[in-house]
């Protein structure tokens, strides 16, 4: 059958039919039959069935996946949904974020629960003996405190969840449960019994019937006792059949039950029977007891029943509300039920009433429906809950004062980011950065945390929309990575070589399982030996073999972002296919255009270079390219700003002296950040001549644009995407001849540098942070916090 | 052997006899002992889960609070 157009309101879980535990049991089979009775029904109120993506599918729930409506929870757009209906919520074995996801909160999305019964808490010395397990018991029954309305089985659970659970009555709704389909009357009873007999070898022609698992609280002790008491003649012509699976030593131990009993002659003992078998022994059997202490409903109350069956069972509990009071007896007397077995088998009055009994209108899954629907209406016709105003937004990322590009980035990011979302800052990398440069630093509002209690932290605040990774080829980046193998999210990748993560992060705890070379082979497994067994990958080295280490980030991740088309286009050549569309590109931001900046054509002939002084950057070209450039430009000037290793400024050095331009070379070593505008605002050209490239986009070219100092470009990487108008390229390969023509050329030509430097500053004004958080909200965060009803499923 | 040594390897089992017999009384099977620890981890394991799902439950609760008293706010400003 095709589904209608518009899904409808209420979102029916039906995770129970996929429980290991419940798979074959009531509980799934109820989901499975009311899911299937409300499509049949009311199919107009439902949004969708929603499985567990955690488990697999059963084979139960055919018919909802000609729905056209079933669903994982974790997926699919849920933006129409107002109630969530959860038909198990006590499942121990499934984790609540997946039984009562954040999300239906933070939506708006009312709660129905269905609540089969309170038995553990009326026997919690039984069945609560153990303290963590009465504890989360009891928490889930929190859960059902907290739903708008609870819909019981029975007017006995009902009052049990108002008794022990204080729950206003208003809030419940009694909405009962039903027999299978395969559950009616025979055509013929003789033909039932003959079907019967042939399928149960052992059972003669008068029998009585019982049906229920090996737990005390079913209460067959008593049954046997109770059949010890009766007449010999009634024993002798009635044979007693208990249908329950069972394992040899618990057979025996039954078997010795009954000997004790006196009865075990008279007892049989078929162990566990197919659904169709067990309708003929309902079908043909002369009387069905069910002394149970407690239940939630009755079931096999009500099978018999529905089967024509003459049944007796307990006067309390639900099983009393399913029978005529003729037809109840006191569990707790081996007197009683002895009586009313007798009564049922042999007197005349008796058994035409329990025969009057059966023919009663019995329950129907339709009618069950049809209350379930009820309930939802009234829900429905409700004002609608508060729902979050704004996203609440996780970002895991280093923060100033670490001495990392993507701590200075996400500040800035985080500060646009601001006016879209609520925003929690995990400060990642914190044991790398100083103490004595103090805590992390977020944008006012910001709270910050440590990333080892994002899950935690994540719970106490009633679930994130979306949750952020920022992820960078350094030691910065460890708890991210952690964390993202607990919590799926979303990876913001400023680089997509990640060699120097996984080397640096061992000691952040669950950062890198196994060890280096243990996750360098898992993700490439025909490496040769000598690589396969480091513990570390020069640059160099990864560059040569082709080694990123994203593979295992991108499975991981709900989707990648990176900031350029060669970074996603490196990256999607070392992830397998399937993963290739979970990437994706934003543009790269810089600093904010610099307002009053210097004008090109009027700065003095400096030629900057700006970033750590290394072998990458190749700053030896320029001092080399000097000689030339001051032939031709006498006035020129070269200035390194940044950071510069005592062997590399020794090297540079000597190599400045030695052509002779020593007194115009200055290496500034790390500087302030006033001190970094202001060689920004000087420099009338920059160069930064990466020779290899990790996919990053280089911040400091970004810087250089926003300020009007004209950069010359290795066209690398991420290099590629920057503007032919506003940047001077170079090949990777450049000798130092070559420079020194383009620098004195431009330094020569005052009117093309600020042509450059003002296509350069227009560029940077359409890649600001402004505008990367607006795009990170409305492609990444939005998009994340609309999809599924619970966190995305951990691959 | 040296009259050291025989007095030595007389006296040695039985000091260990006596030693034993001592403790005797203090000693745990090493698989009691494991049994024991890995029953322990099940009841810390499942009580910490446990706290953790009602921190979940807490936190949803809270968040729903939140949610009601910024709708709240909302229309007190329209009013206002």
């Amino acid at each position: 059958m095709s589904a209608p157009d518009a899904p409808g309101p209420v979102v029916v879980d039906v995770q129970a039919t996929q429980s290991e535990s419940y798979r074959d049991r009531g509980v799934a089979r109820y989901t499975a039959e009311l899911a299937a009775a409300l499509w049949s029904g009311h199919r107009p109120l439902v949004h969708s069935f929603v499985l567990n993506p955690d488990l697999l599918p059963p084979g139960s729930i055919e018919p909802l996946v000609a729905s056209g409506r079933l669903a994982y929870s974790d997926r699919g757009d849920f933006s129409a949904a107002r109630v969530l209906h959860l038909m198990s919520p006590i499942e121990l074995d499934v984790p609540i974020g997946r039984m009562w996801p954040a999300a239906a909160v933070s939506r708006g999305l009312r709660l129905v629960v269905t609540l089969y019964d309170l038995i553990p808490e009326v026997f919690a010395e039984r069945y609560l003996a153990d303290p963590g397990l009465r504890r989360r018991y009891r928490t889930r029954l929190e859960l059902v405190r907290a739903a708008d309305t609870v819909l019981a089985l029975s007017d006995a659970t009902a009052s049990d969840a108002v008794e022990r659970l204080h729950i206003a009555e208003e809030r419940i709704v009694v909405v009962g449960a039903a027999a299978s389909a395969g559950y009616a009357r025979p055509v013929a009873a003789a033909d039932a019994l003959v079907a019967a007999r042939a399928a149960v070898p052992g059972l003669e022609a008068r029998f009585v019937l019982y049906t229920a698992g090996m737990d005390d609280r079913k209460n067959f002790h008593a049954l046997f006792r109770s059949w010890a008491l009766l007449p010999e003649s009634v024993r002798n012509a009635w044979q007693l059949i208990m249908v329950c699976g069972m394992n040899e030593p618990t057979r025996n131990h039954v078997v010795h039950l009954a000997r004790e009993a006196g009865i075990e002659s008279r007892l049989l003992l078929p162990g566990f029977v197919s659904d169709a078998v067990l309708q003929l022994l309902y079908q043909s059997t002369d009387l069905f007891v069910f002394p149970s202490l407690y239940e939630g409903y009755g079931l096999p109350v009500a099978e018999a029943l529905a089967c024509g069956a003459r049944t007796i069972g307990s006067g309390t509990s639900s099983v009393r509300e399913l029978l005529v009071p003729e037809a109840t007896f006191d569990p707790a007397s081996d007197d009683a039920i002895a009586a009313a077995i007798e009564r049922a088998l042999t007197d005349d009055a008796t058994r035409a009433l329990l025969d009057q009994q059966a023919r009663r209108e019995q329950p129907s899954w339709d009618g069950v429906a049809d209350r379930v629907a009820e309930s939802y209406e009234r829900l429905l016709a409700r004002p609608r809950p508060a729902a979050r105003r704004r996203p609440l937004v996780a970002v895991v990322t280093p923060l100033p004062p670490a001495a990392s590009g993507v701590a200075d980035f996400s500040f800035r990011l985080l500060t646009e980011l601001r006016e879209y979302c609520d925003l929690h800052a995990f400060a990642d990398g914190r044991r790398h950065v100083d103490p004595a440069l103090g805590l992390p630093r977020a944008p006012e509002g910001v709270e910050v945390l440590a990333p080892e209690f994002l899950v935690a932290n994540e719970r106490a605040r009633g679930g994130y929309d979306c949750v952020i990774y920022c992820l960078g080829n350094s030691e910065f980046h460890g708890g991210a990575l952690a964390q993202l193998r607990r919590r799926s999210g979303i990876v913001l990748a400023h680089e997509v070589r990640l060699t120097d993560l996984y080397a640096l992060s061992g000691d952040v705890t669950g950062a890198v399982p196994g060890g280096f070379a243990a996750c360098l082979q898992s993700m490439y497994g025909s490496l040769p030996l000598a690589i396969a067994s480091a513990e570390r990958l020069a640059s160099d080295a990864a560059e040569r073999t082709g080694v990123l280490m994203a593979a295992e980030v991108v499975a991981l991740a709900d989707r990648v972002v990176v900031m350029s088309d060669f970074a996603a286009g490196r990256l999607r050549l070392d992830v397998d296919v399937e993963y290739a569309d979970r990437i994706c590109v934003l543009p790269f931001a810089g600093r904010d255009v610099v307002e009053n900046a210097a004008p090109a054509a009027a700065r003095a002939p400096i030629i900057a270079s700006f970033g750590i002084v290394n072998d990458i950057k190749q700053n030896a070209l320029p001092i080399a390219a000097l000689p030339a450039v001051l032939e031709r430009c006498p006035g020129a000037s070269l200035v390194l700003v940044g950071p510069c290793a005592d062997s590399d400024r020794q090297q540079l050095t000597e190599l400045a002296t030695a052509l002779g331009v020593s007194e115009h070379v200055t290496f500034t070593g790390a500087v302030t950040d006033a001190e970094y505008a202001s060689w920004l605002d000087r420099a009338a050209v920059a160069v930064q001549l990466r020779r290899t490239a990790n996919g990053e986009c280089s911040g400091t070219i970004a810087d250089c644009l926003a300020a009007g100092a004209v950069p010359i470009v290795t066209r690398i990487g991420a290099g590629r995407d920057l503007p032919d108008d506003g940047v001077v390229s170079v090949g990777a390969a450049v000798s130092a001849d070559e420079l020194a023509t383009t620098l004195a050329d431009l330094l020569a030509d005052r009117a093309r540098r600020g042509e450059l430097a003002a296509a350069g500053r227009r560029y940077a004004a359409g890649h600001s942070h402004a505008v990367l958080a607006r795009r990170v909200f409305e492609e990444v965060i939005e998009p994340a916090a609309r999809s599924g009803l619970s966190v995305p499923r951990l691959r | 052997m040296s009259v050291f040594q025989r007095v030595k390897s007389t006296v040695r089992p039985k000091a260990v006899r006596a030693l034993d017999d001592a403790l005797m009384t203090h000693y745990v099977r090493q698989e009691d002992v494991v049994r024991e620890l890995s029953e322990l981890t099940r009841l810390l394991t499942d009580r910490f889960d446990a706290e953790a799902e009602a921190v979940a439950v807490l936190g949803q609760r809270l968040a729903a609070l939140s949610a009601q008293m910024e709708q709240m706010q909302d229309e007190l400003r329209a009013r206002s």
